[in-house]
């Protein structure tokens, strides 16, 4: 299927907050998140890809917001003298965000495949798939991602 | 109970809620703007190298009003720095002597920009912009707006453009003059001190930053200067050996000092490959945090003494630049992070220490 406008709004409905929440998972930071969101989506709106299904989509969105989340940090790391704020966060934080704030605790490496495996209910191959990253690193990554998130959280049996 | 990925979710989506503001009608009309604009680019290139991105409606009766606050007096200019930049330190400088005046004005489109002076010392040279803006409707809305530039050396800047980000700057809006705004923007030291040709080209200026949707102009207003080495104030360097503080599992060395009129700042390097966070691991980036952290930890113990006056570290000014493997100083793992300090007169200061807990150096 080709991107028309009607398939453009029921997939912004279906899927924002499925960027928003891999962008911001990236960058923690909410005007950034807002304009790679933006970004990501115009993309998706230009794009004339022949998408098989609505998990093609998703997909694509997937890896097009890690992307492009990847190579905004990276430009920004070179601008000379960046100050890098004390304080990671990044949003107004509610009172029952400890969860969300505890996996963006995590270094990025664990951070994306657990955001993926419990938000998305993304298999290991599919995060392999999305990330370009083999299974097996998958793997040790969710592995040691749970391991710290239980440390954090002190509960060792929730994951 | 719930599950933590029941509970997950239901976080993540309340944030995404909380703070996805955008509708998907007006990210459509965005992308859309941005196709036509995107064609219109490609008939305009034969004329002009521009293309604007999301612009507002601009009356054909644009007004221009330039030239009536030609700021040559020193004075003037370190009032300026103080009143409206609230920047003492420029200020002095400026008053000291420390200023090169260029006044070049460039035009493009709505608008009509001088680059007045270069001043600061030279670890923090300042650009000292003028800009009308001719568009009456985004100057009734805007009481501020950002700027945008590349400030390289000519080599740099035709050749290697696309490695560098420019630099941002607010202008602050004139009190008397409606369509004057006033920028002071940080300049690159490397090249501004270098007494070498150096390039500053305004990319981009927006406005109705607290909109959804900003208006953008995407420029190239280029202005070429060759700054003297007097036009800013020198900083002290200074290199140390042998200094080592440990903290944390981490081993910091103090590799030097530069002492200049913004601030006081150290650089400590360590070797992050043997720190107990590594645990093999090799890529730096995957540290990033854990590593920050303990860094942070580290640097708010340190303390310097300027004959018998306490200095502690500005949390708000801390830089954490690293370097890939074709950066000059990142050398064999080893990472270089930096610490700004109140800025004192090093110079004619007779005693200066550095401490942390019981271990402690002499630096003058």
């Amino acid at each position: 299927m080709k991107m028309t406008q009607d398939l453009f709004l029921e997939i912004y409905d279906k899927y924002k907050n499925t960027v928003y929440s891999v962008i911001f998972n990236y960058v923690k930071n909410v005007e950034d998140t807002a304009d790679l969101q933006q970004e990501v989506f115009i993309k998706l709106f230009n794009n004339q890809t022949e998408y098989e299904n609505d998990e093609h989509i998703k997909a694509w969105l997937i890896r097009v917001s890690a992307n492009m989340s990847k190579n905004h940090l990276r430009n920004k790391k070179h601008v000379s003298d960046e100050p890098f704020s004390e304080d990671i966060p990044f949003y107004d934080k509610k009172e029952n965000d400890d969860l969300v704030k505890e996996v963006l605790a995590l270094p990025e490496k664990y951070r994306i495949p657990i955001h993926l495996f419990y938000y998305e209910d993304y298999s290991i191959k599919q995060i392999s798939e999305v990330l370009e990253t083999p299974e097996a690193t998958v793997k040790v990554r969710l592995k040691r991602g749970r391991e710290k998130l239980k440390k954090s959280l002190k509960k060792e049996d929730w994951l | 109970m719930s599950t933590f990925r029941e509970e997950y979710k239901m976080q993540m989506n309340e944030l995404c809620d909380a703070n996805c503001k955008i509708t998907a009608e007006d990210i459509l009309k965005y992308a859309k703007e941005k196709v036509s604009i995107s064609e219109n680019v490609i008939d305009l290139q034969e004329h002009k190298k521009k293309k604007r991105v999301w612009k507002a409606f601009v009356p054909a009766a644009c007004f221009l009003l330039i030239g009536t606050t030609a700021l040559a007096a020193t004075g003037q200019l370190g009032e300026m720095f103080r009143k409206i930049f609230k920047d003492e330190t420029t200020a002095e400088l400026v008053e000291q002597g420390y200023l090169y005046e260029i006044h070049q004005t460039v035009e493009e489109d709505i608008f009509n920009i001088e680059l007045i002076a270069v001043t600061g010392d030279t670890d923090n040279p300042k650009l000292l912009f003028d800009v009308y803006v001719n568009d009456e409707e985004l100057v009734a809305r805007n009481d501020k707006l950002r700027i945008s530039a590349y400030n390289l050396g000519v080599d740099a800047y035709e050749n290697e453009l696309d490695q560098y980000v420019p630099c941002e700057a607010y202008g602050v809006k004139d009190k008397k003059i409606d369509n004057l705004y006033h920028v002071s923007m940080p300049g690159a030291p490397y090249w501004m001190s270098g007494e070498e040709p150096v390039v500053t080209d305004i990319c981009q200026i927006d406005f109705d930053l607290d909109r959804k949707l900003w208006t953008t102009y995407e420029l190239n207003m280029e202005y070429r200067f060759t700054p003297p080495q007097d036009a800013f104030c020198p900083v002290s360097y200074k290199d140390y050996e042998n200094m080592k503080f440990s903290y944390g599992g981490i081993d910091y060395y103090l590799t030097r000092g530069e002492y200049g009129s913004y601030s006081a700042r150290f650089l400590f390097e360590y070797d992050y490959i043997g720190s107990e966070f590594a645990d093999g691991e090799i890529d730096y980036g995957n540290l990033t945090e854990e590593l920050h952290n303990n860094w942070l930890a580290f640097i708010s113990t340190v303390t310097v003494v300027v004959d018998d006056k306490i200095y502690t570290v500005n949390k708000d000014n801390l830089e954490y630049t690293w370097y890939d493997e074709k950066g000059e100083i990142y050398k064999k793992n080893h990472c270089i992070v930096h610490a700004h300090f109140p800025s004192f007169n090093y110079e004619e200061a007779t005693s200066v220490l550095i401490q942390v807990g019981d271990v402690s150096y002499t630096l003058k």
